[in-house]
Parts: C-alpha cells; sequence; structure tokens
C-alpha cells in the first residue's frame, strides 16, 4: 500500500514537473524589443524603464495618475484603469483591470495589451517584477506631495510627448501656489495666527507626521500640525495628546465618494467623540471634512484652498473654495466637467 | 468455524484496502477536474478552443503562429504556474497539516501551530517597512529580500521551538505552547511595524499577510516542486512510524520506534515545506486544518492513506479556492485567504460541534 502510494504521488509530481519543466523556457521576445530602445524614462522610485516604441497604450492603476493622465489629454491612450479612476467623467467608460495597485488583476491587464503600467507604490514588486519581464514596465510614482507635482507633470509630459499641456498645466499650478501663499501672507500681515491643526486621515485618532507628504498639505496651507514631530509618518494619536495640545481646527480626510449628508455624519461624530469635546476646535465647530481625492496630484491647490479657508477664515471671507476648486477643475479636464460631478468635496 | 475466521477478516481488510485505493483515484481526478477547471476559467476573455490552442502550442511559440500572442502569455505566464502552485501548495498545507496533527496528537494542530505563519509574517513585514533582510548582501530586490526573510524566521522559529520543548522531551503540549508563544512574539513584532509603516507600506504587508499566488513564477514552482519531491516521500516512510506514535509513546518505544525522532523530524519536514510555501506565497490560512480533518472522516486515522490523501484534498480545495478569489468579482480579485476561511471556518465549527456530541 505504502509503495503503491508513494509511486501515485510521485506519477502526479512526475506529470506537473513535465509540464512545468516546459514552462521554463523563455517565451519569445515580444516583438517590441528586437528594435532598438526609443527612450528611457526614471519613475518617481528610481526605477529605469526602457521603451521600444512611443507610448500608445496605457493601464493607470491609481486614480491620481489617471487624472494627471486626462489632464494631459491623453486619456485616449488609457485602456485599462483601477475602480477609483472615475475622475474625470471621460475615465469611466474606460475597462476596470483591478480594485487599485494593491489589488490589480494580471491576466486582464496583460489582456488590455498596454505598453506601460502606472501605479502607485502600493503596486507590489514581484507583480511589477513579472510584468516586467513579459515586456510590460511598470512606473511607480507618488501621487500625493504636493511639492512634487509639478515635476511629476512634466515629466509625464516628456514621457507621453505632450510638453506643451504640461507646461501649461505647471505655469496654471505655479499661478494658484502664489495665490494661496499671498493670501496667507495676507492673513499673517492682518494678525491672523497660525492655527493648530489635528488632521486626522482617514481614521478615528489617525494622524500624519512630517515624514508623510501629507504634512505638506497642512504647512503650505499655513496650519500647524500637531503630529509633525511624531517617530512614524501615520501615528495613532491618543485623546489626551490631542486635548493637551488642544487644536484650533479639526481637518478629518475621507476617502471614497462621499455625499454633503455622508460627510456631515462624519463631522458630528468628531463633534460628538467624547475624548475631543475639551478642544478648542470642537468648542468653536471649527471641523471639516474634506475629500481624499483633493490631495492626489494636480488637484493638490484645492486641498490647500479649503484648509487656507478654514485656517484663517477673516482673510479668506472673500474667497470661495468651491469657485477656486471649479475653476481647477474645468482647467484641467475641460469646461463644463464640474457641473457634471455630482460630489462633495468638503463639509461644511 | 476456525476456518472461516481468516478468510472473513482477508476479505474485510481487502474490501478495506479496494475502498482506500479507490477514495485514492477519486481524489486524483478531483486533483485533474480542478486543474482543467481552474486554467479553463479565468477574467481574461479567453475561450475554451483559444486556451486548448494556447495549451497544444506549448510554452514557445514561432511569430506568425495562429495562437494569439496575448492569450497564449495569459495563459502559460499567468494561469498555468498560478494553477500548478495552487495544487502544489494546497498539497504541501494538506500535507504539512496532517503531519503536525500527527505529532502533536491534536486536531486544532496546523501547519502554522508551530508559529510559523507569524515569524514569516514577521520576515516579510521587516523586509517591506525597514527594507532590512538577510539576503540585502545579494540584492537589492524587495521581492526577493521579503521571500529570504520570510523563510529565514519561518526556520529560525522552528528551532527556537525545538529547542524550548527539547527541555520537556519534545513533549506535544510543550512544542504546541512554545509554538503559542513564538506566534504571540512575533504577531508582536509584525503589529509593531504595522504600526511604524507608511499607507504603502501597510498596504503591502496587509496583502503579504492574506497571501496571494498572483505573483507566482515557474521558478517558484520549481523550488516549491523540489521541496515537496523531497519532503512528501520522507514523510510517508515515517507515516507507520505516526501510527504506532498515535498509541502513546510508550507503546511506540516497546515497538522500536523512537518517538522523539519521529516527532522532531516531522516537525522539521512539515516546517521546511511550509516555510517554503509561505515565503512565495504568503499566509493561507485553514488548508492545513480543513484538510486533514476532511480526509480522516472519511478514512480515518491511518497515516499512510491519510498524509496522501489531505495532500490531494488540500491541492483541491486551494485550486478551487483560488479559481474563486480570481474570478467571482472580476476584475477584482479577491485575497485567497478570505475564500479559504470561508471554506475552513464552517467546516471548523463542524469538527468543533462532533468533538462536542463525541464527548456527551
Amino acid at each position: 500500500m505504502k509503495k503503491r502510494t508513494i509511486l501515485l504521488l510521485l506519477i502526479v509530481l512526475a506529470a506537473a514537473s513535465g509540464l512545468y519543466a516546459g514552462g521554463q523556457t523563455e517565451n519569445p521576445e515580444p516583438a517590441s524589443k528586437i528594435d532598438k530602445p526609443l527612450f528611457t524614462f526614471i519613475d518617481g522610485k528610481g526605477n529605469e524603464s526602457v521603451f521600444y516604441h512611443e507610448i500608445e497604450r496605457i493601464v493607470v492603476v491609481n486614480s491620481g495618475l489617471s487624472a494627471l493622465l486626462a489632464a494631459l489629454q491623453q486619456s485616449d491612450k488609457i485602456v485599462g484603469r483601477d475602480m477609483f479612476s472615475s475622475f474625470p467623467s471621460s475615465l469611466r467608460t474606460k475597462k476596470v483591470v483591478g480594485k487599485s495597485s494593491a489589488y490589480p488583476n494580471l491576466e486582464l491587464i496583460l489582456g488590455s495589451k498596454p505598453d506601460v503600467v502606472m501605479a502607485d507604490a502600493m503596486f507590489d514588486d514581484s507583480v511589477a517584477e513579472k510584468l516586467a519581464a513579459l515586456g510590460i514596465p511598470v512606473l511607480i510614482e507618488s501621487t500625493s506631495n504636493p511639492l512634487k507635482t509639478k515635476e511629476l507633470v512634466t515629466r509625464y509630459g516628456d514621457l507621453l510627448d505632450c510638453e506643451e499641456r504640461a507646461a501649461e498645466i505647471c505655469a496654471w499650478l505655479d499661478e494658484a501656489d502664489s495665490r494661496i501663499a499671498g493670501l496667507i501672507e495676507t492673513a499673517r500681515v492682518n494678525g491672523e495666527n497660525a492655527p493648530v491643526v489635528f488632521f486626522e486621515n482617514r481614521k478615528n485618532y489617525k494622524s500624519t507626521s512630517k515624514k508623510s507628504s501629507t504634512h505638506q498639505y497642512l504647512e503650505l496651507s499655513g496650519g500647524v500640525n500637531i503630529a509633525a514631530d511624531e517617530k512614524v509618518s501615520s501615528p495613532t494619536l491618543s485623546p489626551e495628546f490631542i486635548v493637551e495640545k488642544n487644536p484650533n481646527v479639526i481637518i478629518r480626510r475621507v476617502s471614497g465618494d462621499l455625499t454633503a449628508d455622508t460627510m456631515a455624519g462624519v463631522r458630528d461624530n468628531i463633534l460628538n467623540r467624547p475624548g475631543l469635546s475639551a478642544t478648542q476646535a470642537v468648542s468653536t465647530e471649527r471641523v471639516f471634512v474634506i475629500k481624499a481625492d483633493l490631495f492626489m496630484t494636480i488637484r493638490y491647490p484645492s486641498a490647500l484652498f479649503y484648509h487656507a479657508s478654514w485656517f484663517y477664515p477673516e482673510t479668506f471671507r472673500n474667497e470661495d473654495p468651491e469657485e477656486f476648486n471649479k475653476e481647477l477643475i474645468n482647467f484641467m479636464f475641460g469646461d463644463g466637467e464640474f457641473e457634471k460631478t455630482n460630489e462633495a468635496f468638503a463639509y461644511p | 468455524m476456525k476456518k472461516q475466521t481468516k478468510p472473513l477478516h482477508t476479505h474485510k481488510w481487502r474490501q478495506g484496502r479496494r475502498k482506500n485505493i479507490l477514495l485514492l483515484f477519486v481524489l486524483l481526478c478531483g486533483m485533474a477536474a480542478t486543474f482543467l477547471l481552474s486554467v479553463f476559467t479565468g477574467s481574461a476573455e479567453a475561450g475554451l478552443s483559444e486556451v486548448v490552442r494556447c495549451l497544444a502550442a506549448g510554452p514557445e511559440i514561432e511569430s506568425g503562429s495562429p495562437v494569439d500572442y496575448t492569450t497564449h502569455t495569459i495563459i502559460w505566464s499567468l494561469r498555468l504556474p498560478r494553477v500548478l502552485m495552487s495544487l502544489l501548495c494546497g498539497a504541501g498545507l494538506g500535507l504539512a497539516g496532517a503531519a503536525m496533527q500527527g505529532i502533536l496528537r491534536n486536531p486544532l494542530a496546523s501547519p502554522y501551530t508551530l508559529g510559523i505563519s507569524s515569524a514569516a509574517g514577521f520576515g516579510a513585514s521587516l523586509a517591506i517597512v525597514l527594507d532590512v533582510g538577510i539576503a540585502s548582501v545579494f540584492s537589492t530586490a524587495g521581492y526577493l529580500l521579503i521571500i529570504s526573510n520570510s523563510f529565514f524566521f519561518s526556520i529560525l522559529v522552528l528551532g527556537i521551538v525545538l529547542l524550548i520543548s527539547r527541555t520537556k522531551s519534545y513533549r506535544p503540549s510543550t512544542m504546541i505552547l512554545a509554538g503559542i508563544s513564538m506566534m504571540y512574539l512575533f504577531s508582536a513584532g509584525t503589529s509593531l511595524l504595522q504600526y511604524l509603516a507608511t499607507n504603502d507600506q501597510l498596504a503591502k504587508i496587509v496583502f503579504w499577510l492574506m497571501g496571494s499566488l498572483m505573483s507566482v513564477t515557474w521558478k517558484q514552482l520549481t523550488i516549491i516542486s523540489v521541496f515537496m519531491a523531497v519532503v512528501f516521500p520522507l514523510l510517508m516512510r515515517l507515516s507507520w512510524s505516526l501510527n504506532i506514535l498515535s498509541c502513546g509513546e510508550e507503546v511506540a518505544q516497546s515497538l522500536g520506534v523512537h518517538p522523539r525522532f519521529v516527532m522532531v523530524s516531522t516537525a522539521l519536514l512539515a516546517s521546511v515545506v511550509t516555510a517554503g510555501l509561505v515565503s512565495f506565497c504568503g499566509v493561507i490560512g485553514f488548508i492545513g486544518l480543513v484538510a486533514p480533518h476532511i480526509v480522516r472522516m472519511m478514512v480515518g486515522g491511518d497515516h499512510r492513506l491519510l498524509l496522501p490523501a489531505s495532500a490531494m484534498s488540500g491541492s483541491v480545495i486551494l485550486a478551487l479556492s483560488d479559481t474563486i478569489a480570481r474570478t467571482v468579482l472580476t476584475p477584482m480579485e479577491l485575497p485567497i485567504g478570505v475564500i479559504t476561511s470561508f471554506i475552513g471556518v464552517p467546516f471548523f465549527i463542524s469538527i468543533l460541534i462532533r468533538r462536542k456530541g463525541t464527548s456527551h
């Protein structure tokens, strides 16, 4: 019995071995690799990718990058996207090939026959390696660092041969940065103090320190982050610590397509949280909710504008952050795009 | 009367033997059917005939071949290694689970009882968050660091558990408690690393801990096959000793079986194969626990049959789970650990209920 069982299993193993031994042979090189390299590209992670022809087909699995491609007027090259890449509206008709960078669907990606895959740092290294071995480079980018966005726009303008549009976007972003910085400067001259801010990042009491690029949003909009000096990038703060720091403003960043009512519910939760009732932010009701999408690539000025308007209410009395956001969306994605969106971006 | 006893006994033995052979044959057919189902099912739009053409074309196609290059790549580079790995990985976990339950004489034992999954998770997290590992000297590739770290820490925890157990003559209870202690220790280490991680790193840790066969390569498959080809016959050699050991250590000793040798060798073999699997596929839960239990309900506790049958049923369960995970919510792909747990938990509960009934 024992010998027979062993023999049986060895046959199974041998059969499997025979099958995959066949697979050891490399597939024929994709036709593109026969050509000479046309150009190389260094992504945000520092990895170098070689391209053998112009990029015509793109799979993008990050909503910030897909928005960037749309702003660069390259949407027609997108042949696959992640589930969250639904803004601007032109992307909604594109085929979904995965949930996000963290959960791509390799069969669907490969079936889309892309020249390149664009993702964020959540994309698994071994999966990227596998795609690269099949002749599809994976470009990894950080999409929520406002200080690196213009450089990202310029690089992708070069990559996709749309330098002119990239320069237009950078000029618009420069102008927006100057406008926001100017307003903050005015506020300081007028005697408005920089507020102390507790920034709650997606989860209760989860914040952001200097080690995270999200901190830049608070710094650039003139706030003082209570968690700036924490040792880890996304610290979970204790209610005692928050009460001790006594923030003037609390901002909660939320993910997903939320309505104003849902955002109001999130705000009420913070206002009624026993641990935070002793803070100035709660007693003066300076608690705000903002959509995470505004922190992605080219949309960052909207996040800065909302923040600054909450931090310096006197100076921003005559400024409308929603109008600013509308201006940005219509410039980046075309006139009328703002009207097509039925979303709440911030509350109240 | 005496004349009738022997033939009746022989008849029953033959009947039992036929039944066991039939069961192995059915499981083998189940494996083949699962293989075919899994290879022909996927999120890519490839018809049955197209898949057959791709398989028939072999791993290499000439330019100008009527077979679509993309579909061929999907089948040969993505789906086929993945399906084979799911069969092999399920077999390894089922085999290791049956072996661990055998030496620990505990129905709740699994390949992870000695803390391997937690240690592997810690090793992988260490590579993801701090970018440090034992392979740093040889390679800077992140995924190689993760694989080598998880394997190293799995073997390390096995060494620690065996050292602790040695002080108590490798008593099963000591091994289990030492394993659980290590599990808590390394889980705490992983939690700490998760706290230190950035959001991107955290997502990678969670993805790894849930287990995935997404990025399986032919090379990985070869390595795991070698592990299995070495470990399986060795465990089979120990199967009769495991049967004797189940009667108690004193009985085993009186029959010439060295309990310590059997326990340590079995633990080593089962853990090494588990460590290899976890390093490449992450932590895939419940297969190693459930597969041996299902088989035990059908064939009883004879390890000569239990070990191969557990391996076969493990491979069927995992391959089916993976096929469900990658197709049920297309284009989304569910973490395989979610599906194995959904299948595993009801079985686990039914086992608990059965045990309670028995005690009454």
